[in-house]
């Protein structure tokens, strides 16, 4: 009996293309084995070793990296806290060194006027006579200082030194030692200058008065201070 | 248990995996003693380069030792390993395929003429056998020529010798599948190495 072999070109390719892949097969098969280094485990458990280091926490849990937003947050807000006090600790002092000075401005002389010369109101002479008021006669005794008094009655003009007392008591002096400067020596403030440059506060709120009188009342204003600086030429 | 009272050596896979997963670091050694050969020949077969295949084949026991727990013994032990080193190895190849968009030899340019960069070739183990025939460098070369997706099967065929139903589980294709693919890629080899399959 005759076998039935496929001998058609399809069959025949097939057949062929079965044994070449087949062929690849065993070729693929001769390829030499390749093998891990010889320190393979060595590097695997160094590997392992450090991942688990990074996994498990450690002991501190302060400092650890998801913490940082809220430490940065808690930073700003307390500089900014700071910054806020210091300012307004700064002003409320300097309010407070100011509030004294206004105060001691008002009472006395104002700076501007200080701050230029006081010129002597023009008057004419003959200028409306027929509105000066009668005024009191001036006592030979009663001086335009004490007159014009600020404090009560009975004390003189404000010295120099009862200013400088005041101030004390305000705390504006600053009480300095060991710095080469005299603990009593006033400290220099905002006021200073005004306060230097008032001879005499009586004579400077009658400078003032003149300055918003009327002509005739400058007139008999004038009178009084020629004869004050008359009998007392050293003020 | 009767695994327990045997030597490590002696254990099977899933009796090892069970004992790693009890907390033995013994058996986890038995299994990277046993296994990183296979997987480093796998890998380096499938990518081509060998500092990757190292690399990769360790990845592979990190993740087994990080993962212990959910390995199922309902599947072979082998399946779920080749599963991991499989897929880390096709995604080095995409991140390959990914970074390689610009010529080298562009960079070393310079007013003289053109320079061509020497790039080491490291895709061959440094210790590989003196008597290496080119016949082999010539093999590889075709696998590296051929398409992944067929170069994978073929591999775990021809070289790792898996059944196709082992293939398809740890590829996660069908039975039908891996077998087309492992006779497109026969096919595709057997053009590139017609003059060696002749002989």
């Amino acid at each position: 009996m005759h076998e039935m072999i496929d001998t058609t070109s399809e069959g025949m390719g097939a057949e062929n293309q079965g044994d070449e892949r087949h062929q690849v097969r065993k070729i693929l098969k001769t390829l030499p084995k390749v093998h891990a280094r010889h320190d393979f485990e060595f590097r695997l458990r160094k590997r392992i070793t450090g991942e688990e280091r990074l996994a498990t926490p450690s002991g501190d849990r302060t400092m650890v990296p998801r913490h940082i937003p809220a430490y940065a947050l808690s930073l700003v807000a307390l500089l900014s806290a700071g910054v806020v006090a210091y300012f307004s600790l700064i002003r409320s002092s300097a309010d407070q060194v100011e509030q004294p000075l206004k105060q001691d401005e008002m009472k006395q002389e104002t700076p501007q006027q200080q701050s230029s010369p006081a010129q002597p109101p023009s008057i004419k002479p003959g200028s409306r006579t027929a509105e000066v008021k009668k005024l009191p006669e001036v006592q030979p005794e009663e001086t335009l200082s004490t007159r014009f008094s600020i404090e009560s009655p009975s004390s003189s003009v404000p010295s120099r030194k009862s200013v400088q007392d005041q101030m004390r008591d305000r705390g504006m002096f600053r009480e300095v030692g060991g710095t080469g400067m005299r603990s009593d020596q006033p400290a220099e403030t905002a006021a200073t200058p005004f306060i230097r440059a008032v001879p005499n506060a009586a004579l400077q709120l009658l400078h003032d008065s003149i300055a918003h009188a009327d002509s005739a009342q400058k007139d008999s204003l004038l009178k009084l201070l020629q004869e004050d600086s008359r009998k007392n030429p050293g003020q | 248990m009767a695994g327990e009272h045997r030597p490590v050596e002696q254990l099977s896979d899933e009796e090892l995996i069970a004992a790693f997963q009890r907390g033995s670091s013994e058996a986890f050694d038995t299994i990277v003693a046993r296994y990183k050969n296979p997987l480093t020949n796998f890998v380096y077969r499938f990518l081509g380069d060998y500092d990757d295949c190292d690399d990769i084949v360790q990845e592979t026991f990190v993740r087994v030792f990080r993962n212990k727990h959910s390995y199922r013994p309902q599947a072979k032990f082998s399946t779920w390993i080749y599963t991991i080193a499989g897929n880390l190895a096709k995604s080095r190849l995409r991140q390959r395929e990914r970074h390689r968009h610009f010529s080298l030899s562009a960079l070393w340019r310079s007013e003289e003429g053109e320079k061509e960069a020497e790039i080491p070739d490291n895709r061959y183990p440094a210790d590989r056998d003196a008597e290496r025939s080119l016949k082999h460098e010539r093999i590889q070369k075709a696998l590296d020529s051929i398409s992944a997706k067929y170069r994978e099967v073929v591999v775990l065929r021809d070289v790792q010798e898996f059944s196709y139903e082992e293939i398809a589980k740890i590829t996660g294709l069908n039975l039908g599948t891996v077998k087309s693919r492992i006779k497109r890629g026969r096919t595709q080899l057997q053009k590139l190495l017609k003059d060696i399959v002749d002989e």
